[in-house]
């Protein structure tokens, strides 16, 4: 623990940070001029509250233009419970983040399903109804007349008589929001979210549990936003519906956020640094003249951000302060070791495989994965139709036929995504065709790739790992250690710093596959792992998969590079027009006159 | 009998409701983005015809004379500068986009005009036809029948023009459309701006029975979207009778619940047909996942 | 002479090299086919024609005359005409509709009534269902009036991207039957096929695309008789 300490503090990347911040905090203990300290104020307020945003809009990457709900609803729990009940506010702070929560279960459980804008569209209406609400129970909220705080300066009631000191709680606030956003990023859930920004799909297959992720940011999001608005309201000392769940709120903590960097965790604070004192000064300067005139400025601000630099100022200077840091000496550093490789690591040299057939007697009594009877229907059309078969335990299974076969739907039934019109699916002997989240299929020991490779771009190929590797694993050194490992097994160790869109196609695949190891299926399913490679990445990857099966998993491979299936396959099964034509050992197959007027066509009847 | 009345009045409403919604539902359906600031071409068409009438004494219905060629011309703009861009980003750059041209717009409207509350008094605003007991409001008749008249307008133009059949060519298939030649840029930026012209009629009329002020398009866009999502993103004759749906659920909420809290109550089946019917009543099943990634 | 030429044309996508230096040369008044496993890259090639992806190396070149710089709607008013992969019809639009929006360029439009006489002639069904929503067709009536709607733009080569999909042998005879009549009159065609004896039977010549590369090319007589075609897709 104490070296973790001493690593942090020697790093430049530490202590130039926290040097930034006790320099921070020397400003707002020893400033005294009330417009500055005022602004300063703001300023941290603001990044905190944007960086509660942050961890729903930039880390999930879902678009909320609704917190100023939260940020009201957090206001007047502690505002009304101070005046009309005297809660102390630092306990009414406690209920604020409360309401905020079951809020955000009443916001997320509707609106996660929606995609996109509408998600976005929904959470405005939402404050709206908010806003409405507020103004209608008067009785309670004052309305729009306004709840006055009274100027009963203490600790409990969070209300100062030194603006200094009202600094130094935003400045605690801060603090707060950005460990919790850097503890998040770096945890479980923080992979997890990142994972469905880039890829929904994807992660869910992955066995991420998306909406409970989803959910998670989003309560933590709206009870930060709420306390924020707390420490606000005992500022301002003045309610109002039309301020407190305006629109104008929601944009400017999405507006700050976008503008330092969307999804990064000092971002909020450089955008609110940039931004703040420009509302605050053009307040002051034009303001009461020229009403509406910094608005003006925001919302071409916020044009000419989304156009030029939509990653934000952040990634505009990253470069630049990357190689700043580089420049500054470093202490206590140690050079990064690779964990040594397992024991049961297969030397590449040794390989003996099991050949084909060669399986125990036991394992080849239970089938692993029995399907009957499968049926599945879009619309008129069949694209699976009354299909059996069963895969025993350590073998692989080749699955080809034709375009529109129903090989890839049948793997979209296996993992989960489609639930079958008719049939069964048995895994382990037990019955999976109703799960319908492939999530739940994940943890139950089916992993699968995907025809179209969906790594998630803006992370390392270790983190994409990783997120696998999260799925059995709840600590982040854990999941480390195992996607490190299995990095080892695929080969692909040295590249694990790299960013998944700067690899090779090849390698695109391969991460892919690793990603799913991570999650220990039992099961793999394999969508055309082999498409667009040369023959020499053909080869290396037959061998890995051989690996892999010889680690102890059952492999169904989808493919139409032959020779692969035929060098791979245990059995081949042949599907055409959703109906399986034959099975059995892959050179029989493939003579087969069905197989060949499958793949080849009839020919015309001599006219 | 009341209840007629009260029904009565919110088709009367669901006319304007109706109007603003076309040209949303169409931008929609075919450019696949989700304009914020609709409603500020509406603000802007609004404070135009204010002006017509109370700088120049001109009945304010004639103002769509320049209403509508305005707005197509900022319409088309609007897609070509900023939209067209950022076409193959991700969606949340539109909406953000378009958010900041909204604000950009309202608090240029609050600069040169000021907050204040603008009112038009026309001499026939007050003026009420009574037909088989029912009364009805002149102002909003004309309003209604216009957007009759318009919908049937548009509609035909849809059916039975090239143009409109290009437009309803790209809705339904873009790649198909792109095959056959179809310039689709030109025609999500004429798509853009017939959308915006339509708003800028809708301006235009309700501006006798309005109060204009710079954040008068933010009430009347989020209604045009509740009105949008429930007929269907991107159906006319769904965004007409999800107009008139609305109009009526707004006037049966004012009446029986209290008229404060009607915006919630189509909030609220906002939420709802976004939950459980996002495609909405005569939208296709799915349309809401198209062009969304 | 030769309408179409790919000159060592080559298409990326992202990382995947979808297609690798293709060479192919398309003789008017000829059907060729061009076949391949899937992946292979037959429907990049025809999308790559279309303008629809950018090719990162080669030329395009049509009746002699380069076309790389030129738009997906620049070609289409060339006569290039494709019946996209899984036909693509409007489904909301009728019969009558869908084919109109086959003429909608300068060169067609004017000859908008005769061409669709002409076409409804040849597929009477669509004469019969000429009101009615595309949507509402079968498969096989679908993907004649994709064709003809092709038919409807004057295309002076007209490309299919796998027609036989997801019909019945019987639809499909008669399909390619039409085809071969269509090139009878006259049209270049360009067959992209999944079903490679039926293809190659009523074709001139033949290219075998594999892993995005052109790995055979000869008359199509002389592809069906041989053993690579088989060995191409099955690997033995």
């Amino acid at each position: 623990m104490l070296k973790a300490c001493f690593r942090l503090l020697g790093n430049p990347k530490g202590y130039f940070v926290i040097l930034v911040f006790v320099g921070l905090l020397a400003v707002l203990l020893f400033t005294r001029n009330p417009f500055y300290l005022n602004i300063l104020f703001m300023i941290l307020l603001y990044a905190g509250l944007s960086g509660a945003w942050n961890i729903i809009g930039g880390f999930a990457g879902q678009l909320s233009l609704g917190h100023s709900a939260f940020f009201g609803i957090g206001a007047y729990t502690s505002g009304l419970l101070f005046v009309k009940c005297g809660v102390p506010p630092i306990l009414g702070i406690f209920a604020g983040m409360a309401t905020a929560s079951l809020l955000a279960a009443v916001i997320g459980i509707p609106c996660f399903r929606l995609k996109g804008p509408f998600f976005s569209l929904a959470t405005i209406a939402i404050a709206e109804v908010l806003q409405i609400l507020a103004v209608y129970f008067k009785k309670i909220t004052e309305g729009s007349e306004g709840l006055s705080i009274p100027f009963q300066p203490s600790f409990y009631n969070l209300i100062f008589e030194s603006r200094n000191h009202y600094a130094l709680a935003g400045f605690f606030f801060l603090l707060l929001v950005l460990g919790l956003s850097y503890w998040i990023q770096n945890s479980r859930l923080g992979y997890q979210l990142a994972a469905l920004r880039d890829e929904d799909q994807a992660a869910e297959t992955l066995g991420v549990n998306t909406f409970r992720a989803k959910m998670t940011a989003l309560w933590i999001s709206g009870a930060l936003t709420a306390a924020g608005a707390t420490l606000f309201s005992q500022y301002i000392l003045f309610l109002e519906p039309h301020s407190e769940f305006s629109i104008n709120v929601s944009v400017n903590l999405a507006l700050i956020s976008m503008i330092g960097g969307l999804g990064t965790c000092i971002g909020p604070l450089i955008g609110s640094f940039l931004l703040i004192p420009l509302q605050e000064f053009l307040r002051t300067w034009i303001g009461g003249k020229y009403q509406g005139l910094h608005f003006i400025i925001y919302g071409g601000l916020l044009i000419a951000v989304v156009m030029f630099m939509p990653k934000g100022v952040i990634a505009f200077f990253s470069r630049k302060y990357d190689s700043f840091l580089l420049r500054l000496p470093s202490f206590f550093q140690n050079r990064e070791a690779l964990p040594p490789p397992p024991r049961e690591a297969i030397n590449p040299g040794l390989s003996p495989f099991p050949k084909p057939g060669d399986i125990p007697p036991e394992k080849a009594r239970t089938p692993i994965l029995e399907v009957k009877n499968l049926s599945k229907n879009f619309g008129g059309l069949r694209a699976i139709s009354n299909l059996s078969f069963s895969v025993h335990e350590g073998e692989i299974l080749g699955i080809i036929g034709p375009n529109g076969a129903g090989k890839t739907t049948l793997f979209n039934i296996l993992s989960g995504v489609y639930q079958p019109d008719k049939g069964i699916v048995k895994f382990q002997g037990l019955g999976v065709s109703h799960l319908n989240k492939s999530h739940i299929l994940c943890r139950s020991g089916v992993g699968r790739t995907y025809q179209l490779v969906k790594p998630f771009e803006n992370m390392t190929v270790l983190d994409n790992v990783m997120v696998g590797a999260f799925c059995r694993q709840s600590g982040r050194k854990k999941a480390r250690d195992k996607a490190l490992e299995i990095l080892q097994f695929a080969g692909m160790a040295q590249k694990r710093g790299m960013l998944a869109n700067e690899i090779t196609l090849a390698d695109k695949k391969r991460l892919e596959v690793a990603r799913v190891l991570a999650t220990q299926p039992r099961l793999l399913l394999l969508d055309e792992v082999m498409a667009g490679l040369t023959p020499v990445e053909v080869q290396e990857t037959g061998e890995f998969i051989r690996k892999i099966r010889d680690s102890g998993k059952t492999i169904i491979l989808i493919e139409h590079v032959m020779q692969a299936i035929t060098s791979l396959s245990d059995r081949v099964l042949v599907l055409s027009q959703g109906e399986k034509i034959t099975e059995g050992r892959a050179e029989e197959v493939v003579r087969d006159e069905r197989v060949i007027k499958a793949y080849l066509g009839e020919s015309h009847d001599p006219a | 009998m009341i209840l007629i009345q009260i029904l009565v009045n919110g088709l009367l409403l669901g006319g304007i409701y109706a109007l603003l919604s076309i040209g949303l539902t169409l931008i929609f359906g075919v450019v696949r983005v989700i304009n914020f600031a609709h409603g500020e071409f509406l603000m802007i068409s609004m404070y135009i015809a204010y002006f017509f009438y109370a700088f120049f004494g001109w009945n304010p219905y004639w103002s769509l004379i320049i209403n509508f060629p305005l707005m197509f011309l900022l319409g088309m703009a609007t897609d070509q500068l900023l939209i067209r861009p950022l076409r193959n980003a991700p969606s949340y750059m539109q909406v953000f986009a378009t958010v900041g041209l909204s604000i950009l717009l309202i608090n240029l409207a609050l600069f040169i005009f000021s907050g204040d509350y603008r009112a038009i008094d026309l001499p026939f605003a007050k003026k009420v036809i009574q037909l088989w007991g029912i009364y009805l409001n002149y102002p909003r008749l004309i309003i209604f029948s216009s957007s009759i008249g318009i919908t049937l307008l548009i509609y035909l133009f849809l059916q039975n023009t090239d143009i409109g059949k290009q437009i309803r060519a790209i809705a339904q298939n873009r790649t198909a459309a792109r095959l056959m030649g179809l310039k689709l840029n030109r025609i999500y930026m004429i798509t853009f701006g017939i959308g915006s012209g339509l708003v800028g009629i809708a301006g235009g009329l309700i501006t006798p029975v309005y109060y204009v002020y710079p954040t008068v398009g933010v009430y009347f866009v989020l209604t045009a979207f509740v009105v949008v999502v429930l007929g269907g993103m991107g159906n006319m004759m769904g965004a007409f009778l999800g107009g008139l749906i609305i109009g009526i659920v707004d006037s049966v909420s004012g009446y029986y619940i209290d008229p404060s809290l009607k915006e919630t109550v189509y909030y609220v089946i906002f939420v709802l047909v976004l939950i459980f019917r996002p495609s909405g009543l005569l939208g296709q099943v799915g349309a809401e996942e198209m062009g969304m990634k | 002479m030769i309408l179409l030429k790919l000159e060592n044309l080559s298409v990326r996508y992202g990382d995947v090299l979808a297609l690798r230096e293709a060479c192919v040369e398309i003789p008017e008044g000829m059907i060729t086919s061009l076949v391949g496993a899937n992946g292979a890259g037959k429907s990049t090639t025809l999308r790559a024609i279309s303008g629809l992806v950018p090719c990162s190396h080669g030329s395009l070149y049509f009746e002699d005359r380069s076309i790389d710089p030129m738009s997906t709607d620049q070609r289409v008013e060339l006569g290039l005409i494709q019946i996209p992969e899984g036909r693509l019809i409007f489904p909301y639009m009728t019969v009558g509709e869908n084919l109109e929006m086959g003429s909608m360029t300068k060169r067609s439009r004017k000859e908008r009534n005769e061409n669709q006489e002409r076409v409804m002639e040849m597929f009477p069904i669509l004469r019969e269902k000429k009101n009615q929503l595309a949507s509402t067709l079968s498969g096989g009536e679908q993907q004649m009036l994709a064709i003809a709607r092709g038919l409807m733009a004057k295309p002076r080569l007209l490309m299919l991207d796998e027609p036989s999909l997801g019909l019945s042998p019987l639809l499909v005879k008669e399909i390619f039957h039409t085809l071969k009549k269509i090139n009878g009159q006259g049209m270049t065609i360009l067959l992209v096929e999944q079903n490679v004896k039926q293809s190659l039977e009523i074709a001139h010549r033949g290219y075998v695309l594999e892993n995005g590369r052109i790995i055979l090319s000869a008359a199509a007589q002389d592809l069906l008789k041989s053993d690579h075609v088989r060995k191409a897709y099955l690997g033995l």
